[in-house]
């Protein structure tokens, strides 16, 4: 077994999907490369973990896909979100937000309070 | 809908077409990212095989790792076919043992009656002041149960019946039928409809209409060929036709004879039943009747004893002739018919879990010694990554499949083997003949075998899920055989597999010293070589006379046969319940004897005997004399040693006078006989008058006949003297008296079987797990023991060592044992017979026969042990 790579925070890669879908439909690859191309490649969705999250957001029912023909006119399968997965896009959001400003106090505590 | 989905991808369809789509989508992303033609972001996407083994973890269920764990399990067990057979016997017998038990429980003591909302059944009784010292609850008095008939609220129907016998047809083809005499509303309180016809109704109970009668399905088909025409038409009973007005349905199932309480005799098979067209009208007295009620919907049990206890306090009120202080009690009716047996049966069910604890011991000590074996294998997972959670599983799949498939193997057994275990059973184990293996059953036996593979599973799992990834892989080629810790847990289960087992050989050593001294009890006859022969009479012998001349020319014919020495009229026979219970007044006094003791009204049995029935029957006279020819026209009785005692205590009870009931009136008591048990062998003889039969030959029904040619023999000679007396007698019951000692001890002895096989299983089972022990000890020490004997210790020495380490948990296993049978015994001394629960002789016996087993089952280990050559041993490695 290959030595386990540092992985996402819980749910990240799903919300960050969500969120590439909010703005329109995408096939697998475009996802990934929006994501790097958002971040200037900071964060690389590698396909071992994109493919497997897709899945999942699937089943779970907030995602859609449709065999449909690419921006080159290749087949492919093409995501978007469904009103179950805009519903839970905006409530990972929140919780995000909450929990970076929580973290982001710890880390820097206000000087007044010494 | 996210679970559904997943569920619908463990179809293998679904799941098929899922990895085709993923595949082809993975191309075509790659396709695209290849054109995208930095060749950089095609590399960092990665490995698609990744992508797909990952997805595959997305849509599986887990199922996947279990399937592989239990081929590898089935792999492994086939590989050991020793260890597997014997496991899966030994689950399949104890499981199997237990599910066969339990449908007869389920049967006897759990499933509501075979009536239409059982629940709502009673069975009323009542209770009478000055009787209840002998007998706390009577059957009912006819009067009384109109009364509750027409002024209680509380029912929506009640019923009362009284059991009788009757010749049915006429000459050569009569045959004795059980009957019940019974009120009009029997079948709609049971919730039962005939089959065809109708149900009696109340004008069937007037003396003047036409004389009817509902039969069972069952002689339906056995004696008129199902024939429809039989309903309206006449059958002639007791000589008289009865119209057949109804035939019940073939499910139908009426109480056998015991069933319903004492002083109920009831036949071992109903089969005509008949309107109760006249009885005694007494308000005292006569408490003959069989209740059974049912009560209204939402009306509770106390509820309905409350208002019968009133109207009993309107009717003492009333009569003057009814008994003070008169009061009713009320059972459910399924506790009537179960709770004889209940206890014994709840035992034996207790029995055969331990024993089946003590299976799951065995067999964990058995998968230890595989683990020690395994562990090998399972440190290796360890190190190669799998989680212990994951062995956990691996471990307890293998003792799944054992204990479901040994707990399938007994359930078939279990539905094979009822039947014949229920013919097996006493006959008095009420509707034991309709047990059978149903879901509830199958249910019983698949938690059963759950718990049984957890309990004997859990700890070789743990033990295996925590190998130590080094110790294996440190220790070579040749894995580790074991360690002090498995040993010691080892020992930990042998002792609490003799604690088991001692306690089950308890249980069955005071069952058998139960039945024992039952049997070996003075019973005040003997019953070699008698055979009691019961006839039904047809109606032509109305009379006394008539009755006293036929018994007579019976009694002298039946001398006449071959071998035999004696024989002799009697109403019943010893050990075939009470009959003619009726009170006792002494010397033309007016009030009832009372018993000195108690201040009670003291209640006797009457026997009316021919001359030579003591002889016949074997019962010594102790004072006075038997009755002789010259006592036909005398007024005489005899009485039995303990009614002597309590009517004149201290003095002699000849030549005092007694009344008794409306047959025995100042009759002079010429001799005293020994005491005889009536009902059973286990209960008290009761007190005892005989009078000469002549004057109340009405009474007589059976003729005892003592021959040298063996009861058996004598049967047909019987049958063909019969003949030439009177050709119209159908065929009498006949049975030896050794066949009526059996009946009565007949539940004690199939109680005392069950627990003596669970015990010499409990035994087989705790010897192989010493012995396995004791073998894997020494296995273990070979190397030590060698050295040991190099250094000169000699071999009674090694073998003391070997014997003294093997019988230390069994020691302790017996004291455990020992105290929890002295507790258990506590808790079935309702069964037990003249032995104390803590009988000292029992326990004895149970601490020689184990300790001995147990010292055989180390010797053998022991003696290859220290007979070993050491030079040999040391240098095995």
């Amino acid at each position: 077994m290959k030595p386990a790579r540092v992985e996402f925070l819980q749910g990240t890669l799903e919300m960050l999907i969500l969120r590439t879908l909010s703005t329109g439909p995408l096939h697998g690859y475009g996802i990934a490369r929006a994501i790097g191309h958002a971040t200037q490649q900071t964060i690389q969705v590698e396909a071992g973990s994109l493919y497997p999250a897709l899945q999942r957001l699937e089943l779970q029912g907030l995602l859609m896909a449709k065999w449909e023909l690419s921006e080159r006119n290749q087949r492919t399968r093409v995501y978007r979100l469904t009103a179950a997965g805009k519903r839970r896009l905006r409530a990972e959001v929140s919780r995000w937000e909450s929990f970076v400003g929580a973290v982001s106090q710890v880390l820097q505590p206000r000087p007044a309070e010494e | 809908m996210y679970w559904f989905r997943r569920l619908l991808l463990a179809l293998p369809w679904k799941r098929r077409r899922r990895e085709r789509e993923l595949q082809q989508e993975l191309r075509a992303n790659l396709a695209i990212a290849m054109e995208d033609d930095s060749d950089t972001a095609s590399r960092a996407f990665g490995s698609l095989t990744l992508a797909q083994e990952r997805s595959r973890a997305v849509w599986s269920l887990g199922w996947e790792g279990i399937a592989q764990d239990v081929r590898l399990s089935l792999r492994g067990l086939l590989r050991a076919p020793a260890f597997t057979l014997v496991a899966i016997a030994s689950l399949a017998l104890g499981i199997g043992g237990a599910a066969a038990l339990f449908s007869l429980v389920n049967t006897v003591v759990l499933k509501p009656l075979a009536y239409r909302e059982p629940g709502r059944l009673i069975s009323v009784r009542e209770i009478v002041k000055p009787l209840e010292h002998l007998y706390p609850t009577l059957p009912v008095n006819q009067q009384h149960f109109r009364f509750w008939r027409e002024n209680a609220h509380s029912f929506q129907s009640m019923a009362s019946l009284l059991s009788g016998q009757d010749i049915l047809g006429r000459a050569a083809d009569a045959e004795t039928i059980g009957t019940a005499i019974v009120t009009a509303g029997l079948f709609q309180t049971l919730g039962v409809q005939p089959a065809m016809g109708r149900d009696f109704q109340t004008e069937d109970e007037k003396p003047s209409a036409q004389a009817v009668a509902i039969i069972t399905d069952g002689l339906w088909r056995r004696r008129f060929g199902a024939s429809p025409a039989l309903l309206g038409n006449t059958i002639l009973l007791g000589g008289n036709p009865h119209v057949v007005v109804g035939i019940l349905p073939p499910n139908f199932r009426f109480p056998k004879n015991g069933e319903m309480g004492a002083l109920t005799p009831l036949a071992e098979r109903t089969e005509i039943f008949l309107p109760l067209r006249n009885f005694i009208q007494g308000w005292g007295g006569d408490y003959d009747y069989i209740v059974i009620a049912r009560m209204k919907p939402g009306v509770a049990q106390a509820q309905a004893t409350a208002e019968l206890n009133i109207l009993e306090r309107r009717i003492v009120a009333a009569h003057p002739d009814a008994s003070e202080g008169l009061r009713v009690e009320a059972q459910p009716l399924q506790d009537v018919i179960a709770s004889p047996v209940r206890t014994s049966l709840m035992v034996l069910l207790a029995a055969v879990l331990v024993l089946m604890l003590i299976v799951c011991v065995n067999l964990a000590n058995l998968l230890l010694a595989r683990g020690s074996a395994r562990a090998r294998e399972y440190s290796l997972r360890i190190a190669l990554g799998a989680s212990r959670a994951r062995l956990l599983i691996s471990a307890l799949v293998e003792s799944l499949l054992l204990s479901l498939s040994g707990g399938a193997l007994g359930v078939i057994g279990a539905s094979l083997a009822v039947n014949t275990f229920a013919r097996l059973a006493p006959i008095d184990l009420p509707r034991a003949d309709e047990a059978h293996v149903d879901l509830r059953v199958v249910a019983f036996a698949f938690t059963l075998s759950l718990l049984c593979a957890l309990i004997f599973g859990l700890l070789p799992a743990l033990r295996l899920a925590k190998a130590d990834p080094q110790i294996a892989l440190r220790a070579g080629g040749y894995a580790s055989t074991g360690s002090p810790a498995g040993l010691r847990m080892r020992e930990w289960l042998v002792c609490g597999e003799v604690a088991l087992s001692t306690l089950l050989l308890a249980l069955a050593g005071l069952l058998v010293g139960s039945l024992w001294h039952v049997l070996h009890i003075d019973r005040g006859f003997t019953d070699e070589q008698t055979l009691d022969i019961s006839f039904m009479l047809p109606s032509k012998y109305r009379s006394a006379t008539d009755k006293a001349m036929f018994f007579d020319r019976a009694v002298s014919s039946f001398r006449n046969l071959p071998g035999v020495r004696e024989a002799s009229a009697v109403n019943r026979p010893p050990l075939a319940g009470e009959s003619n219970v009726n009170d006792v007044t002494v010397d033309g006094g007016s009030a009832n004897s009372l018993d000195p003791a108690s201040r009670q009204m003291i209640l006797v049995n009457d026997r009316y005997i021919g001359d030579s029935y003591f002889a016949a029957m074997g019962i010594p006279v102790l004072r006075g004399r038997a009755f002789d020819a010259g006592d036909r026209n005398r007024n005489v009785v005899i009485v039995s040693a303990r009614l002597a005692a309590v009517l004149f205590p201290g003095r002699s009870a000849l030549g005092h006078k007694l009344s008794s009931g409306s047959s025995i009136e100042n009759a002079e008591i010429v001799g005293i006989v020994s005491d005889v048990h009536t009902t059973s062998l286990d209960r008290d003889p009761t007190l005892m008058i005989y009078a000469p039969f002549w004057r109340t030959a009405y009474q007589v029904s059976d003729v005892v006949v003592r021959s040298s040619a063996g009861p058996r023999a004598l049967e047909n000679d019987v049958r063909r003297a019969l003949q030439s007396i009177d050709a119209s007698i159908p065929p009498p019951k006949m049975r030896t008296m050794q066949e009526l000692v059996d009946h009565s001890v007949a539940q004690r002895r199939f109680q005392m079987n069950v627990a003596a096989g669970f015990g010499a299983a409990a035994l087989l089972l705790a010897t192989l797990g010493i012995y396995g022990v004791v073998a894997y000890g020494i296995s273990m020490r070979r190397r030590e023991i060698g050295v040991r004997m190099a250094l000169g210790a000699r071999a009674g020495q090694v073998r003391g060592m070997l014997l003294g380490r093997g019988l230390r948990p069994v020691a302790a296993g017996l004291v455990i044992g020992l105290l929890a049978s002295a507790a258990a015994g506590q808790a079935v001394r309702g069964l037990l017979f003249g032995v104390a629960p803590t009988d000292a002789l029992t326990l004895a016996a149970v601490t020689f026969t184990l300790a001995l087993v147990a010292t055989l089952a180390c010797l053998a280990p022991a003696e290859s042990a220290a007979r070993m050559n050491p030079a040999n041993v040391l240098r095995e490695d």
